[in-house]
């Protein structure tokens, strides 16, 4: 690679700032990434228009159809109770990506407090948050997620939170080390001897050089959050009925009847399967591009 | 390196205590207890229910219960299943051993065709070899791994009228069908791990491949391969060796699922009915005994370091 090339990427010129060859440069760049972010973007599009492009209403059962096969009337086929698996399909894209990023969300405030807190302020309070980390570790995650969802009921946000939770404390362990690393940096221990307080040292300094961690932890996450929802959804924990998630399509609800119509949980779980692909290909592209020490590989 | 052992093991026994009051509190904040599940499926008169609850020891104070099973988990006994009565310490060493035919099949074969595809990929970085094989790694970690259980079962049945073998048969009285029985759900389990060891162990190679001491090797006349399984390889498996004892613990967490689908009678299956009935006994002795896999696993691992790279051997 040639070090023009580089210096290009570094110091980019505000002249050439065309956003059309900007984005070329990175489809030739991150082919696999630009995949993923269009294929999230046409799945965007598809979850924040659902009602209007599904051809047949999601939740219009009928006993005559149940379990046609798919074909010119229904795509993707007819479930149980004759509602239209396309038309459901492309509904569920809403409710298990907002469900993925509701928990991805309360995701981030976990293990971005708990990290900084347990890295930044160290000793007793480090050791007793840690130890809790290895405990919600050593917990296998579906027991993990059936107790707390049993024990809260089940519902939408719940449901998120405890997925959120999981994913949190987990994944706390990995903003304590950054943390551990960018405060023994010289800049933090400057602005400290020249007494800035520690909240701010936190704000100003630390947390953006953890950005970078946090985001690509958020984008891992996303992904198996929606993954998460689908495992509880197939044995019955999940989203309540009639609202239908790609989980609770292939698992509660297609289960029962996969040997005599198996559309039922073929075409959601393709559409969960594209969705988690595209996101984790762009969060390896977003990766790559974040940190330093990858790029230009 | 003794007291070292000895510091990891004191600060596992506060892991699994802290597991333990957490299972024990979280399995009585469930609504409802094994007596109103009981009383449902049986139909009893209701004021049977304290006199059951008091038979078997729900009514005692909280802290009397923890001490309980405290106590029997130290010696190992972890009492009867309330719902069944059978001797729990005998109902999870049979189980147990389904599980980990499930596990080890799994994780061998994700290791077998993780690492020599991860290592292709970084030798063959960028080219259009590299991008498929990073393709499917990526594929393999985000199917969701029941959805392919279901569709091996359900496509089969619908359209060829077959059924892949379901249920289990003791290694001891048949071991190829044994084999039939595992290999299938073994296999399902195994993508995910396949996957995220290539991916991991691609990036590790790839880090490696650029230091000093490879030039160094290529420098004095090294045999591609031997550069890279002697020098790269070894280097780069390090994370790896943390990956896989994190994913090993995933599997057997994983396959409570597998388990339902192929009628596998394991610790999952084992962990997911004693929820829906309430076992606290049962409940609270299955996540222990994992909990307690999780932690040696994780303390092996770190034990194992030291035999790849001895640079990071504690003196």
């Amino acid at each position: 690679m040639a070090v023009a090339g580089q210096q290009e990427i570094a110091f980019p010129s505000p002249q050439g700032r065309n956003p059309l060859r900007a984005f070329v440069k990175f489809a030739r760049a991150q082919p696999l990434a630009t995949f993923g972010l269009l294929a999230l973007v046409v799945f965007l599009f598809i979850a924040a228009f659902a009602p209007m492009l599904t051809p047949q209403d999601a939740y219009q059962t009928s006993v005559r159809d149940a379990l046609s096969k798919p074909g010119s009337e229904h795509w993707f086929g007819t479930d149980n109770l004759g509602r239209d698996v396309f038309s459901r399909v492309l509904l569920a894209t809403r409710f298990s990506l907002f469900l993925g990023a509701a928990a991805t969300v309360f995701a981030i405030a976990i293990y971005s407090v708990l990290g900084l807190v347990s890295g930044y302020v160290g000793g007793m309070i480090d050791t007793f948050l840690q130890r809790l980390v290895d405990a919600a570790m050593a917990i296998p995650f579906l027991l993990f997620l059936l107790l707390v969802v049993t024990m809260l009921g089940p519902g939408f946000l719940t449901i998120a939170f405890v997925i959120g939770l999981y994913n949190g404390v987990t994944n706390s362990r990995v903003i304590r080390g950054s943390v551990l690393s960018v405060k023994r940096e010289v800049y933090v221990e400057a602005a400290r001897s020249v007494g800035v307080p520690p909240w701010r040292i936190v704000v100003r300094h630390v947390l953006p050089n953890i950005m970078a961690t946090i985001i690509i932890i958020a984008s891992l996450s996303l992904g198996s959050s929606i993954l998460a929802e689908s495992s509880l959804s197939f044995l019955g924990y999940g989203v309540p009925p009639p609202d239908p998630t790609w989980g609770q399509m292939m698992g509660a609800e297609a289960r029962p009847y996969v040997t005599r119509g198996p559309w039922m949980a073929i075409f959601p779980g393709i559409a969960l399967s594209i969705v988690v692909f595209s996101i984790n290909v762009l969060g390896d592209g977003l990766r790559d591009a974040l940190d330093p020490r990858l790029r230009n590989r | 390196m003794a007291n070292y052992i000895a510091g990891r093991l004191l600060l596992s026994s506060v892991t699994i205590f802290l597991v333990m009051v957490i299972v024990f509190v979280s399995v009585r904040l469930m609504p409802g207890d094994i007596v109103d599940q009981f009383l449902q499926d049986t139909g009893s008169q209701p004021g049977q229910a304290e006199e059951l609850r008091d038979h078997l020891g729900l009514n005692d104070p909280l802290p009397e219960q923890f001490v309980r099973f405290v106590g029997g988990a130290v010696r190992l006994d972890f009492g009867e299943s309330l719902w069944t009565g059978e001797e729990i310490r005998g109902l999870l060493i049979d189980r147990m051993g389904i599980t980990f035919e499930l596990g080890a099949l799994a994780l061998i074969m994700g290791v077998v065709v993780g690492i020599p595809l991860g290592v292709f990929s970084a030798v063959k970085q960028s080219t259009p070899l590299d991008y498929i094989l990073r393709s499917i790694a990526i594929l393999g970690i985000s199917i969701p791994y029941f959805w392919i259980a279901i569709v091996t079962i359900a496509v089969p049945a619908y359209y060829w009228k077959w059924a892949p073998p379901i249920g289990h048969v003791s290694i001891l009285t048949d071991p190829i069908a044994n084999l039939e029985h595992y290999l299938l759900p073994a296999f399902v389990l195994s993508i995910s791990l396949a996957g995220a060891t290539m991916r991991m162990l691609r990036a590790t190679m790839l880090e490696v491949l650029r230091l000093d001491f490879m030039r160094t090797a290529s420098a004095k006349g090294l045999s591609r391969s031997v550069q890279i399984r002697r020098h790269a390889l070894r280097n780069a498996l390090i994370p790896v060796i943390t990956l896989i004892g994190l994913r090993f613990v995933f599997l057997l967490s994983g396959s409570a699922i597998i388990e339902q689908v192929y009628g596998l009678p394991g610790l999952g299956q084992l962990l997911l009915s004693s929820i829906s009935h309430r076992d606290y006994q049962v409940v609270q002795a299955v996540t222990l005994l994992v909990a307690f896999i999780i932690v040696l696993t994780n303390l092996l691992v770190d034990l194992s370091y030291g035999l790849i790279d001895p640079r990071t051997r504690i003196s």
